[in-house]
């Protein structure tokens, strides 16, 4: 990539924004952010939570909804139905999180 | 009282169905992002909530007209990044402009990013845009539309249009430029000229400019796109005629398949070059959109 002609061109201007945004620092952790998540969270072969539109408001409102306890802990991807996926959950003690933007998203139709 | 528009009388066909159509809202256009959704299934999302969704051509299989949805900004659809508000017309400039995959190219005044995000779109998410715009607080807004609609191959710059660092050569540009915004008026309470005459004397400056700069970038063999929301000769052919007596530039046909008119090759005292009747006017009446001008550009050969 670095030998790409593209971004030889690109490197003369001066940037105010580049590309998608993959990760984020949260504390001393690395997170996905949730954009990158729903380009390439369709990609993933585990740590999928499937959601209905009733168990993603339940989220979204504060609940913690139980998961795989096999999984162990850290994020997963939250995937609902006729949406495909939406974002991140964080799976500590058997049980997942939000990590959506709840401001942004809980008041729209879903 | 006079109509805002009646200046324009001597040159928009059917006027009485123009000022009509002025009157009346536009419709609710969506354009579905394939970038993060297929079609189908963004159509299957929104039947299920009731939501009825209308192609609007055969030939466009991602522009949509929603209907009985007046914010379609609360829909968990635009949230996702799956469909982008965006005006049928405004649309038709990406297409018109037509960039490959793999190219470079420019957006000379990007913000609020509907038409960027449609080119990367065109273009598979490869090669690079420049999503230029000058006003920073019309930057942050351009870069939530980019990343909602899961962009990865732009890059956003802060630049005056008009002096845009000449180092750089695009295979495709588009200079949307600032306008008088007249085509996006429709169902106001009270119509108003957007700015007066002097206003509109530095805004054709503006755009003057910028359309030199852009075509003084272009590839030897690139295509750019003049486009304005505006009804205004002044803002339209006047200034690509300026481009053709500066500049060795050639103007290539405008084809949407759309009910358009061509550009003026006069008006009232003023005479503009003949080869503009190859741009593109867009009325609300012919197409339920707002009101659009285009016109396709090249170096001659």
């Amino acid at each position: 990539m670095s030998k790409s002609a593209h971004l030889e061109q690109a490197v003369r201007l001066k940037a105010v924004q580049a590309g998608l945004k993959a990760f984020e620092r949260v504390g001393s952790f690395i997170k996905p952010t949730t954009r990158f998540i729903q380009v390439f969270g369709g990609l993933a072969t585990r740590m999928i939570l499937e959601l209905d539109r009733i168990a993603l408001q339940r989220l979204l409102s504060g609940e913690r909804i139980p998961a795989d306890p096999g999984w162990g802990q850290g994020y997963v991807i939250l995937a609902v139905s006729d949406y495909g996926v939406v974002g991140l959950g964080l799976l500590v003690g058997g049980e997942v999180r939000s990590q959506l933007r709840a401001r942004e998203i809980a008041g729209l139709d879903w | 009282m006079d109509f805002v528009f009646d200046e324009y009388m001597d040159f928009i066909p059917d006027f009485s169905f123009f000022e009509q159509a002025v009157h009346r809202p536009p419709p609710v256009h969506v354009r579905i992002n394939r970038l993060k959704a297929r079609p189908e299934d963004v159509l299957s999302s929104l039947s299920s909530r009731g939501i009825k969704a209308s192609q609007v051509s055969e030939r466009y299989g991602s522009f949509y007209v929603l209907e009985g949805v007046s914010h379609p900004g609360n829909l968990p659809e635009y949230h996702l990044g799956c469909i982008h508000p965006q005006a049928l017309t405004s649309c038709l400039a990406a297409v018109v402009l037509n960039p490959s995959p793999g190219s470079r190219v420019l957006d000379m005044c990007a913000a609020p990013g509907g038409k960027t995000a449609h080119i990367s779109e065109l273009m598979q998410n490869r090669g690079l845009v420049v999503a230029n715009e000058l006003v920073p607080a019309r930057q942050s807004p351009l870069g939530h539309t980019l990343t909602r609609l899961g962009i990865m191959n732009a890059v956003v710059t802060g630049y005056q249009a008009q002096e845009f660092p000449m180092r750089n050569r695009f295979d495709f540009i588009l200079a949307d430029v600032p306008c008088s915004g007249e085509g996006g008026l429709r169902a106001e309470k009270e119509h108003k000229k957007p700015s007066g005459r002097r206003g509109r004397m530095i805004l054709q400056e503006l755009q003057k400019r910028i359309l030199l700069r852009g075509f003084d970038m272009l590839a030897d063999r690139g295509i750019m796109l003049y486009s304005t929301c505006t009804y205004n000769p002044d803002e339209n052919e006047a200034v690509v005629q300026y481009l053709l007596e500066q500049r060795d530039a050639e103007l290539l046909p405008v084809q949407t398949g759309f009910n358009q008119e061509p550009g003026l090759s006069s008006r009232k005292k003023e005479h503009y070059d003949s080869r503009l009747t190859a741009a593109a006017r867009f009325y609300p009446h012919r197409v339920d959109s707002v009101g659009f001008f285009m016109a396709r550009i090249r170096r001659r050969r």
